[in-house]
């Protein structure tokens, strides 16, 4: 387990940053989804709300790998992560709830990654930098 | 082997349009790209500028199913597609590098991937259904 860089949970808050959930099913199929839900609670865990997910879910389920990519303009960096559970209730996800309600959404469930490793992915030669 | 329809090759080739590409390693790693230099040769066929890209390239190697996502507001698709072969040299990969120049970067070769289905991924009940 690793803790992403500061200024990369600095990139994750800041409004306007794209980010994405990247998953994989057990046959090497990879799937990719932009979800408003990701964010990291401390700076070794990443979440995200189950709301569709349909394939990241089953993917999940079958491949725990999984991979968080945080883009804003020219800079990215990518957070490989395995799952460490799946919260079907709790406060945890009443209070994701609580935050999407206002957006007219609904969350099944939290999943909850550990981090094992994070690149910098920017546009520039640094691209494939192992930072933590 | 599946043809883009016209919407979603628009979504591809539109500059503004967010684009990320996503690979498996041999051991079950996904990893995705921020995508700038992605090209729709004809509606069954994309290629990639191949700029930095050693971690998805490691990943062809060994596992040649690919998804790229496109997304722009609410609307978004993924196509699922597979690496067919690189292009060194023409006419393609010298248009690539006309529109690579302005942003100061150079492919020495390209990928290309032949599509096999495409999904609708926006935000909305129809997220996850097969389209082609």
């Amino acid at each position: 387990m690793v803790n992403i860089p500061a200024n990369v949970i600095e990139l994750m808050n800041k409004e306007g940053t794209v980010k994405a959930l990247v998953t994989s099913s057990k046959k090497g199929m990879p799937h990719a989804i932009i979800a408003g839900t990701i964010m990291s609670p401390a700076p070794n865990t990443m979440v995200i709300g189950e709301v569709l997910m349909k394939v990241s879910s089953k993917n999940l389920k079958e491949n725990e790998e999984a991979a968080f990519l945080i883009t804003s303009g020219t800079e990215a960096y990518e957070i490989n992560c395995k799952v460490k559970a799946r919260l079907d209730k709790g406060p945890e996800l009443d209070g994701m709830n609580k935050v999407l309600e206002t957006m007219h959404m609904h969350a099944a469930a939290i999943w909850i990654f550990t981090v094992e490793a994070v690149f910098d992915q920017s546009a520039s030669p640094k691209a494939g930098t192992k930072l933590a | 082997m599946v043809q883009m329809l016209p919407i979603v090759m628009d979504m591809l080739i539109r500059p503004e349009t967010h684009k990320v590409m996503s690979t498996v390693s041999a051991d079950g790693q996904p990893h995705s790209i921020v995508c700038g230099s992605l090209i729709v040769i004809d509606p069954e066929t994309i290629a990639v500028g191949k700029v930095n890209m050693y971690t998805t390239c490691k990943n062809l190697e060994t596992n040649r199913k690919v998804e790229f996502l496109a997304w722009l507001g609410r609307e978004a698709y993924g196509i699922q597609a597979e690496a067919v072969g690189r292009i060194t040299e023409g006419p393609i990969l010298e248009k690539m590098n006309q529109h690579l120049n302005k942003m100061n970067m150079f492919a020495y070769e390209l990928w290309a991937f032949r599509v096999c289905s495409v999904y609708d991924e926006g935000v909305g009940e129809l997220a996850g259904t097969r389209i082609i």
